[in-house]
């Protein structure tokens, strides 16, 4: 997200401040289903100043949400986000790329973490740090379970009966066995070593590429 | 109240023709088409057909704040949306012609009279 993009978020927030408890909650869920569409986070900022706007002129009519938006607010997302441009396949890649570079940096502060706590105990081999299958596994099983879950709970922000949906536990299931087949199944096997410096470095540049990506897309 | 499904086709040119009489904004123009005998209808139908008028090309937005309340997004036709309302008024001209047309031929006519049981049943 770039500097323009942030500066409408902020300034969105700050407008959403100002809605009912009760529309506030809508319009999260509205939020929510728009972020998982395939525009910029510039264009849903765009959009989601102009509904807030919308409703919050209506709260100060006295009317409600629905009266302003209409009953069916998925019907309405749909109708939006029909008419906002698309994503072109290069922003697609590089939103990709930067989102990528941001949650395997994050998981490798975690993996420093433990490693340094490894270290303490009297574990591992100061200053190398050890890159296990298993750590991989990990890694792809919290990728893919977090990515699936958000995807799904924005994809449905409008269901009722999302907290049933047997989606979330499948989800919660398959998280939960890579994490053991990474932790205990899969941790004698050592792909390689670094050195703990080389790990610091890694990590500083995976962030240095997500904010210069960042700063490329919306 | 007219039918979403035939309002359809025409609610876009009719926003046009909202917009061309002067630049204004989603809940104006949901009182405007109230007004002129549209019903009620919600901001939230407007607003993604104003989306378009804009992707088109045919409407631009201006934010203004309003004298009450948060800034609201103004729109105004711009020259492209001038010929697209002057091609709308005569395309929905030619269309409300052959439909009067249509109508007041047919009317009286056996076939949309509502037909007693006996008729029905061929008797």
């Amino acid at each position: 997200m770039n500097r323009k993009t942030k500066k409408l978020l902020q300034e969105n927030n700050l407008l959403e401040g100002q809605l009912t408890p009760e529309n506030n909650r809508t319009m999260t869920d509205l939020i929510v289903y728009l972020r998982a569409s395939n525009t910029t986070a510039y264009q849903q900022e765009c959009v989601r100043r102009d509904i807030t706007e919308m409703v919050l002129e209506g709260q100060r009519r006295g009317e409600t949400m629905e009266a302003v938006i209409g009953e069916d607010y998925k019907a309405f997302c749909d109708a939006v986000l029909s008419e906002v441009p698309k994503r072109t396949a290069g922003q697609r890649i590089l939103s990709a790329l930067g989102c990528g570079c941001l949650y395997v940096d994050v998981l490798a502060v975690i993996w420093l973490a433990f490693g340094a706590i490894g270290w303490l105990l009297g574990e591992g081999t100061y200053p190398w740090l050890t890159v296990t299958a298993g750590n991989l596994v990990a890694l792809a099983a919290i990728l893919a379970a977090s990515i699936g879950l958000v995807e799904y709970i924005c994809k449905n922000a409008f269901d009722e009966n999302l907290g049933k949906s047997k989606v979330i536990p499948i989800l919660l299931v398959l998280l939960v066995a890579g994490l053991v087949a990474g932790s205990v199944l899969l941790r004698g096997i050592v792909l390689f070593r670094m050195h703990f410096l080389l790990a610091l470095g890694l990590i500083a540049a995976l962030y240095g590429a997500h904010k210069a990506l960042e700063e490329k897309v919306d | 109240m007219i039918p979403s499904q035939m309002l359809k086709g025409t609610l876009e040119g009719c926003i046009l023709a909202v917009i061309g009489r002067k630049e204004t904004y989603g809940y104006e123009i949901s009182q405007q088409l109230e007004y002129y005998g549209f019903g009620k209808i919600a901001e939230g139908t407007i607003y993604p057909l104003l989306l378009r008028l804009e992707k088109n090309g045919l409407a631009e937005a201006v934010y203004r704040q309003s004298e009450v309340g948060p800034q609201r997004k103004y729109y105004r036709l711009t020259a492209a949306g001038e010929q697209e309302l002057a091609l709308f008024v005569r395309n929905y001209r030619a269309l409300s012609r052959a439909v009067d047309n249509l109508l007041q031929e047919t009317k009286g006519d056996a076939v949309y009279e509502p037909q007693d049981k006996e008729t029905v049943a061929g008797k």
